[in-house]
């Protein structure tokens, strides 16, 4: 029988003394998956990663890889590529010693070493790199032969700790690129650690968002931008206008929540909660429209407010608008109906009611 | 008003005292002028004035042909070889512990190395000959085991393990620095390749070492070239090393033109040692700030 994961963590806990790092975790990794943990630092996403890897034994629960406990076994018999932070390269090697390094640990013969460095180094674009040394190379070619190096073996898992964290924000969007275009041609299962979330939404099949040593969230990209669980994962994942209310009635999935100034507004409630009770709602500055006053009737949602502050950020406007006893952040499109709004102006807040999270934990 | 008077007031320029670069490095080029240069070339200019007065090498070839002295440079070098051997086989893994092992444990083991440092190593010398004399706790304990009793002082054993100890802080150091430096992740990095923990060492971390091995055995080789007390206290008739040897035909035979030939040589085999050793183990990878 085939294992259901290709990793699978139970009730994995790691403590330093009293502080706990990662507390009672459970997660199930798909084969070929990528997956991002994603987090702020302290979260325990690092310690979590490092566990996988076996650099830090875990306090309790057991680690399986393909359906095997491997909590007791060494780094070395893990069969995992690692790409670190700093990228690790041996410095006292050239780039193909380096990406040759896992096949000579495991015996290949020599012409195949040859042979499956220079694939490897080709694959990442290093083609004819082979004789340098890694201080000869830039950021991003290091970057690049840390890859392959991890990859060369072909492991079962490739583990990956903010690997592009030190390159520019250009070179960084184009390694995303490269790292999903290898991921889909290799098909190996990937666990990412990051702290950026654009990075996150851009590479994962599925993204873990931890907090404080706990899974605050699992899911694909747009369901975790979507619909947040709770405040913390809707903050995390882009900008969020949390609005607290009292719930007052249900209709269908939809929640009418009634806001401490007497307004109410809808949104949507995937586990409805019981009328009276107090609940957060997330609303995304891009799904809210401004409009002149009275434009739209009809809309469910509106709330009348005045802009109080207006920042340019290339391909939109973000204003912030004062309505009621709140403030809430409206992103609109540059070159859009409410481009060109000034600080005073009197406008409508509309937003569709299935854009709203009502979310499961109150803040 | 103070507000005012704030905003007026111009950031006063800071003035700088301009001293001449050659006035800050006068104290230190007297002192070393002094006591350094002077000295050097005094002996130099000694080593190469024959007894009337003139110009002559005669010194350095009696120092050549004298077989006593051809002598005393090998047993120089033998011991000076012995001691870089031993320092670097006793320092490395203590330095190792240290760098890598529990906290406490390489604060505890540094004090250990330092504290001695401090105490003259005269008294350090005398605490050996206490230790190691046949009545002493190494012998003792070699007796309860069954070895037997070793003659460990006045002989090359005992320059050996006298020199060794007193040197053995400067291979620490020397490693310590180097060892600091290295990343521990490239060794956590060979072991997630599939390297186990004795591999990686062997493939990573020791090679990266290297440089300071050779920056240790250096300084300790030089060092050890120069020894007098703790081979003449610890070592018997034959361990006479050129130290020793400048020492007796200074002040107990006035043969001040050829000690002063013979440390000429010393010297200069010293400059030749280390600039081969330099080139073949590229001691700027030691200065070069990592990448």
């Amino acid at each position: 029988m085939t294992p259901a994961y290709a990793v699978e963590l139970r009730e994995l806990r790691h403590h330093y003394g009293d502080v706990v790092a990662v507390d009672s975790v459970d997660l199930g990794i798909v084969e070929g998956e990528f997956l991002t943990l994603l987090g702020p630092s302290g979260s325990g996403k690092s310690t979590l990663l490092m566990m996988i890897a076996g650099f830090l034994t875990p306090s309790a629960g057991q680690i399986f890889v393909g359906g095997r406990n491997i909590s007791d076994t060494p780094p070395h018999r893990r069969d995992m590529g690692m790409v670190f932070q700093n990228y690790a390269l041996f410095p006292h090697m050239t780039v193909a010693a380096n990406v040759g390094y896992p096949l000579r640990m495991r015996k290949v013969p020599r012409a195949d070493v040859r042979r499956r460095v220079a694939d490897a180094l080709d694959l990442v674009g290093l083609a004819g790199m082979g004789g340098r040394t890694p201080r000869q190379l830039s950021g991003g070619q290091q970057q690049r032969v840390a890859l392959a190096r991890a990859f060369v073996f072909e492991p079962k898992v490739l583990l990956m700790d903010e690997p592009l964290g030190a390159l520019d924000k250009k070179l960084r969007q184009q390694m995303q690129v490269e790292l999903k275009r290898i991921h889909r041609r290799l098909g190996v299962t990937v666990v990412y650690v990051t702290h950026d979330q654009e990075e996150a939404l851009t590479m994962s099949d599925r993204i873990v968002v931890m907090r404080a040593g706990r899974l605050e969230q699992v899911g694909p990209p747009a369901e975790i931008y979507n619909t947040p669980r709770s405040a913390f994962a809707a903050d995390f994942l882009g900008d969020s206008n949390l609005v607290t209310g009292r719930c007052a009635e249900h209709d269908g999935d939809l929640v009418r929540v009634e806001v401490a100034d007497g307004r109410s507004l809808w949104a949507r409630g995937f586990d409805p909660p019981d009328v009276d009770a107090e609940v957060t709602v997330s609303i995304r500055p891009e799904r809210l429209h401004l409009a002149a006053p009275g434009s739209d009737p009809d809309a469910l949602n509106c709330w009348q407010g005045t802009v109080v502050e207006k920042v340019y950020l290339g391909d939109a406007i973000r204003y912030r608008v004062e309505t009621g006893d709140t403030f809430l952040l409206a992103k609109q499109q540059e070159g859009g109906p409410a481009a060109e709004l000034d600080i005073g102006a009197k406008v409508d807040l509309t937003w569709a009611p299935e854009r709203a999270t009502v979310l499961a934990e109150p803040r | 008003m103070s507000e005012a008077t704030a905003v007026e007031a111009p950031p006063r320029p800071r003035r700088r005292i301009r001293v001449p670069v050659v006035t800050l490095l006068l104290p230190i080029g007297l002192l070393l002028g002094a006591f350094f240069a002077y000295p050097l070339i005094s002996m130099i200019v000694t080593s190469l004035t024959s007894d009337s007065g003139g110009l002559t090498l005669d010194k350095y070839r009696e120092v050549l042909e004298v077989p006593t002295y051809a002598t005393v440079f090998r047993i120089t070098f033998e011991i000076a070889v012995s001691v870089t051997v031993a320092t670097v086989l006793v320092a490395y893994p203590l330095t190792y512990v240290i760098v890598t092992g529990p906290k406490l444990l390489g604060t505890v083991l540094r004090a250990l190395v330092i504290i001695p440092f401090l105490v003259s190593l005269l008294v350090r010398t005398y605490a050996w000959l206490v230790v190691l004399s046949p009545e002493g706790i190494v012998n003792d304990a070699l007796e309860s085991i069954g070895i037997g009793s070793v003659q460990l002082l006045y002989n090359r054993t005992g320059v050996t393990i006298g020199m060794t100890y007193a040197l053995l802080p400067y291979m620490v150091f020397a490693l310590y620095g180097n060892m600091r430096s290295v990343d521990l992740r490239l060794v956590q990095a060979a072991q997630n390749l599939g390297a186990s923990e004795w591999r990686a060492f062997r493939t990573v971390f020791l090679p990266l070492t290297f440089p300071g091995i050779a920056a240790g055995s250096i300084l300790v080789f030089i060092l050890s070239c120069g020894f007098f007390v703790t081979p003449k206290l610890m070592g018997g008739p034959g361990d006479v090393m050129v130290g020793s040897l400048i020492t007796t035909l200074v002040s107990e035979r006035g043969q001040v033109e050829d000690a002063a030939a013979i440390g000429t040589v010393l010297l200069a085999l010293t400059v030749v040692g280390f600039l081969v050793i330099s080139r073949f183990v590229g001691l700027r990878s030691l200065l070069e700030s990592r990448g």
